[in-house]
């Protein structure tokens, strides 16, 4: 199996919150389809990750067992906003 | 298919290992544009998280740029296909949040595609052929292949490393240079030159192959000093290549196709080329060489094979769109193909 075993919650200490306002909702939807598969299978039992909307706003909270982790996934999540936004900034020209 | 518009079409998203491809095709088949951007490390091999991080930079510009080379609209997109596995996990879920968005944007269904399957679906459109046996060699893969009972079949497949890698790794380790081209080519080159054949461990194990055994005595023989590297080159191949063509012609003996397919990066060698040819005419069967755009890592097989699915009724729902880094060719019914094409 490619997802790793989950650890107890409890374990992970550190926390980190991001909070994207997004110019519509539909950005928000888009973002929300595109990174929501990858909270539910996480690539490492030392992070775990949820995402809200909030009206335009996603609030994306990160949990990890240590600081490495925690940035490591904030690392990835970020990335994969970015290639969100220009695909959306893409879209937006195009259409 | 039933009143979709005749310039409706699917793009297709490939970012397995090192490529970020975009390709986009019609329904009928038909390549409109197929962008790569290949990330080149300084040095050493792929590390997955800059390989990653090359994907995301470039993303939206190849995408931007397939798009207007296929003079197309965005909204002319029916089906937005990305490659879902095997492949390295960081630059999957960059080529996977890409497509997602992509298709919750448009809103089209999505399909994700396994690479391995692509390669044998392109091979066969490039090609025309129709039900052949596949050799499908690079950087990440070795294996022989063939469609039987449903599924594509894997015959024989390596044990440790691909030959890609072997050919890479040798390279790097005897200290050549890209100088612009792929290590396998600068391999060949020299291989060319060499006369003396030197005995390197021939490692056919059942219908599998294991090349890591090799690749040590290779560079062994070379930190020895008594060797030219063109030699080193000429046996290196002679062997690999011998071990590939042996296995594919078993496969062929025994499921008793009309084709050979080769495909994959390492499908660009001539020599690999040659004895594949040599093997299929023994058996009175068509070689079927896909040519390179197509060979390596591509956008447009990941389209193709995405209208392949999805004609055959097979999407790819978002929240079930995570990435499948062990895919194995023979874990997904080939829904699409029939017993005689």
């Amino acid at each position: 199996m490619d997802a790793p075993s989950t650890v107890d919650d409890s374990s992970m200490t550190r926390k980190i919150s991001v909070s994207l306002k997004l110019p519509s909702e539909q950005h928000l939807n888009v973002l929300w389809n595109a990174l929501l598969p990858e909270t539910k299978r996480p690539t490492t039992v030392r992070s775990k990750v949820t995402l809200r909307k909030k009206q335009n706003t996603l609030i994306m909270q990160i949990y990890s067992t240590d600081t490495s982790a925690l940035r490591a996934t904030l690392n990835s999540y970020l990335q994969w906003m970015i290639v969100v936004n220009d695909v959306l900034k893409l879209m937006a020209k195009s259409i | 298919m039933q009143g979709r518009k005749p310039e409706q079409v699917c793009l297709g998203i490939e970012a397995t290992a090192d490529d970020f491809g975009v390709g986009i095709l019609d329904f009928e088949g038909k390549v409109l544009s197929n962008v790569v951007d290949a990330f080149v490390p300084e040095s050493g091999g792929i590390h997955p998280r800059e390989a990653a991080r090359h994907h995301a930079r470039v993303a939206g510009q190849v995408i931007s740029t397939a798009i207007q080379q296929a003079k197309i609209q965005p909204e002319d997109i029916a089906i937005v296909a990305f490659s879902q596995g095997p492949g390295l996990g960081p630059c999957l879920r960059t080529g996977a949040t890409a497509a997602r968005a992509l298709a919750a944007y448009i809103g089209v269904p999505l399909v994700g595609v396994n690479h391995c399957v692509a390669h044998i679906e392109i091979g066969k459109l490039a090609t025309k052929a129709k039900d052949p046996v596949t050799l499908y060699v690079s950087g990440g893969n070795t294996l022989v292949s063939a469609f039987d009972a449903g599924r594509y079949r894997v015959f024989g497949e390596t044990l440790d490393i691909a030959v890609g890698n072997c050919l890479d790794v040798f390279a790097r380790e005897v200290g050549l240079r890209r100088d612009g081209v792929p290590f396998g080519a600068v391999v060949e080159k020299l291989g060319r030159k060499g006369r003396n054949f030197l005995n390197l461990p021939y490692s056919v194990k059942g219908m599998d192959l294991s090349f890591s055994g090799l690749l040590t005595a290779a560079i062994t023989l070379y930190r020895t000093g008594k060797h030219d590297l063109e030699d080193l080159c000429y046996s290196l191949q002679e062997t690999v290549f011998s071990m590939l063509a042996e296995v594919t012609e078993r496969a062929l003996a025994h499921v008793e196709k009309r084709e050979v397919l080769l495909t994959g990066g390492v499908a660009a060698n001539e020599r690999l080329q040659e004895m594949l040819k040599a093997v299929a005419d023994e058996h009175n069967s068509l070689f079927c060489g896909v040519p390179k755009e197509y060979a390596l890592d591509n956008g447009a097989m990941i389209a193709w094979t995405g209208i392949l699915k999805y004609r055959a009724g097979v999407t790819t729902p978002l929240v079930d769109s995570f990435v499948r880094l062990k895919w194995r060719l023979d874990d997904e019914d080939a829904l699409w193909v029939t017993d005689k094409c």
